[in-house]
């Protein structure tokens, strides 16, 4: 395992937000001890419910925030030290991110060519002729037109925004995107559009992409493997449809039984699991760590726990 | 279902709302015509903007001032509710349908506690109950949406509320002026997916003890093949295909509706999804014939000439496409929606 090579590696990344002073200062453990690696090219998934943290850990790995421990690696280099006027150069060569709202990312005043071309220019590239050219390459490939170049964001429509944020994403032609909740704002007709749109940018340039998504369904479409988060922890991380076919960690369970699912035959007679953290869990003699119940397939769990997942799965110990 | 002669309660005919706006005047809902019989629970899916909102927003009497409805009707208890005046209105809204809003948040009043926002609505429709009365009553409305420790709720105030538990105290709200129809636009759209089914199944329950009759909005197929039991598909202002929730997601006639269920992956989908090309026509200047024929990769030529009327396949199943007509040239399911639909039926007979 050790030797396999990852273009990003999270270890024991935590990032907490404190608020008030003496008696009533207050932590907030947004995103606490989760570890993580990504191969080159491949889409991780990360799923939760709202205030997992994983938005938290998608911003503090392109540090829109610093982590408060743990390291991230980006291809052999540490991203999560101090921060230099090289490592941004650095960060913002090789990471880029997509939001979920495509109207508040996009500067009101900009013309879409401005806001493609931004990246280029804070790169120090001076001939507008040339990035006027790329940046029509790019429109071209998100599919807008150069037509499209010298409006303005509010002329266009939701789906087309979203094209236009990952138009400004890709001209950089980073190495990995940070996607998210790319869709979730869109409507279901538009969605489609833009999750083929970065399924195809994905195969044409060997993209590695972290997708942040609330939809479990989407996110299974659209990811090699995929992390489960619950309240700042990341309790499982297996491929797709292992995660689907035979989910372990009782929150997993849970996330996939809430479901709804559009086949009115199987919904009437759906079992919803509840997750009581207290009641399914006793962590009182053994404390849980994150372990590989088999090659690929890690769960946060205790000793006995494992065994019991081991046993349910058919590995030997 | 069981039961086919129940009641109608609520019937909308022809309706047509304009909204007048600078370009002109935006054909907001174009034609619209459904029922709902007591009991069940109706669906209306569609895109924003395709008119699903304004529909019952008309229903309950509360549209934009910049709205006009221009033609149809709403019969609801011998009343037709586009006349009715905004003084009759108050004894219908809230007393008679209950309406309950996408965003939890923004339905509450941030800055009164929760059990006067439930006694406020019981107060006002009976005008000799007591506050005491009131507060037993109010507190019976919170242990039935499930809100534990009710007493202590009873004082808090919103913000102490989490998402959920907001959505809860808004149906105990709607549900305090004990109606008949419950209009739910979007409930869950604002709400994780495991508290979205907490929501659903409070819903569902509901309506079951009460005998109400549910109108659901949403957008997302997968609630809908949980609640409902007819299904409405607008697009465009107009409903272009309605049915059991059987015949739109195992028969689905139109393109649209075809569109729609093969557009979104499921847990089983690998393939390449089928998105819809293009955008929702403007409604300032709607295209003459078949709204949704320039991303209908089925359109016929007739489709941009001719609006197409309702085709029956069933007594409870309309689609208004011109590929049903006896003319039209045979369309095929798109392979990816067959495979679908096929596999939801396996999986149905396995699991049922």
């Amino acid at each position: 395992m050790a030797e396999e090579k990852y273009l990003l590696e999270v270890k024991n990344l935590c990032r907490h937000f404190t608020s008030g002073k003496g008696k009533n200062k207050l932590t907030v453990k947004a995103v606490d001890d989760v570890s993580f690696a990504v191969r080159p090219a491949e889409t991780f998934g990360l799923v939760g419910e709202s205030g997992c943290g994983k938005t938290t850990t998608g911003r503090t790995i392109i540090r829109l925030y610093d982590p408060t421990d743990g390291k991230v690696i980006f291809d052999g280099r540490e991203i999560s030290g101090p921060m230099t006027k090289e490592l941004r150069q650095y960060l913002t060569d090789n990471i880029a991110m997509i939001f979920q709202d495509p109207i508040e990312s996009l500067n009101p005043r900009m013309t879409i060519e401005e806001i493609v071309g931004e990246g280029l220019a804070v790169r120090g590239m001076k001939d507008k002729e040339e990035i006027r050219k790329m940046v029509h390459e790019m429109l071209e490939k998100v599919g807008l037109t150069e037509e499209h170049a010298t409006r303005y964001p509010h002329e266009f429509s939701g789906g087309q925004r979203q094209r236009v944020g990952i138009a400004r994403a890709m001209i950089v032609k980073p190495r990995m995107i940070i996607a998210d909740e790319p869709v979730s704002a869109l409507d279901v007709s538009i969605q489609a559009q833009v999750i083929n749109l970065l399924n195809d940018l994905k195969e044409e340039m060997g993209l590695t992409i972290l997708f942040i998504a609330h939809n479990l369904s989407v996110v299974k479409y659209f990811s090699d493997r995929i992390g489960v988060m619950y309240y700042g922890r990341l309790v499982e991380v297996a491929n797709g449809d292992d995660l689907y076919a035979k989910p372990l960690h009782p929150y997993t369970k849970a996330l996939l039984s809430a479901i709804p699912e559009p086949n009115p035959i199987t919904e009437r007679t759906r079992q919803r699991v509840d997750y009581d953290p207290e009641r399914d869990h006793d962590y009182s003699e053994e404390q849980p760590t994150m372990v590989e119940v088999e090659p690929d397939h890690f769960v946060y769990c205790s000793p006995s726990e494992l065994k019991a997942y081991r046993k349910q799965l058919g590995i030997a110990d | 279902m069981e039961n086919k002669k129940q009641e109608t309660v609520l019937k909308v005919e022809d309706l047509r709302i304009s909204f007048r706006a600078y370009g002109g005047l935006v054909k907001a809902v174009r034609g619209v015509s459904f029922d709902v019989k007591r009991g069940e629970t109706v669906a209306i899916v569609g895109e924003s903007g395709s008119g699903k909102s304004v529909s019952i927003k008309a229903i309950m009497g509360i549209l934009a001032g910049n709205a006009i409805i221009e033609d149809g009707r709403i019969e609801y208890g011998g009343m037709d509710l586009t006349k009715v005046t905004e003084e009759d209105f108050h004894h219908i809204r809230g007393n008679r349908i209950g309406l309950i809003f996408q965003d939890p948040l923004s339905a509450l009043n941030p800055i009164m506690k929760i059990g006067k926002q439930i006694t406020e609505v019981l107060l006002i429709n009976d005008k000799k109950m007591t506050k005491e009365a009131a507060k037993e009553k109010a507190l019976e409305l919170m242990r039935a949406v499930g809100i534990p420790q009710p007493e202590l709720r009873f004082d808090q105030y919103p913000f102490q509320f989490s998402g959920g538990m907001r959505q809860r105290i808004v149906i105990a709200i709607a549900l305090a002026g004990d109606p008949e129809i419950l209009i739910c636009d979007e409930p869950t759209t604002a709400l994780d997916v495991t508290v979205q089914a907490k929501i659903l199944e409070l819903i569902n329950k509901i309506k079951r003890e009460r005998n109400l009759s549910v109108i659901f909005i949403t957008h997302d197929l997968g609630v809908v093949a949980n609640m409902a039991d007819r299904v409405n598909v607008m697009y465009a202002g107009k409903i272009v295909e309605t049915g059991t929730s059987e015949e739109i997601f195992f028969k689905p006639a139109h393109p649209y509706t075809w569109a729609l269920l093969s557009s979104m992956p499921d847990l089983q989908t690998n393939e390449r999804l089928l998105a819809i090309p293009g955008t929702p026509p403007n409604m300032i200047h709607p295209p003459k014939g078949d709204a949704f024929a320039a991303r209908n990769r089925y359109a016929l030529k007739i489709d941009y000439e001719q609006e197409p009327p309702y085709f029956k396949l069933s007594d409870t199943h309309y689609a208004a496409t011109w590929l049903l007509h006896p003319k039209a040239p045979k369309v095929e399911l798109p392979a990816v929606l067959q495979a679908r639909i096929d596999r939801m039926r396996k999986s149905g007979e396995i699991d049922g």
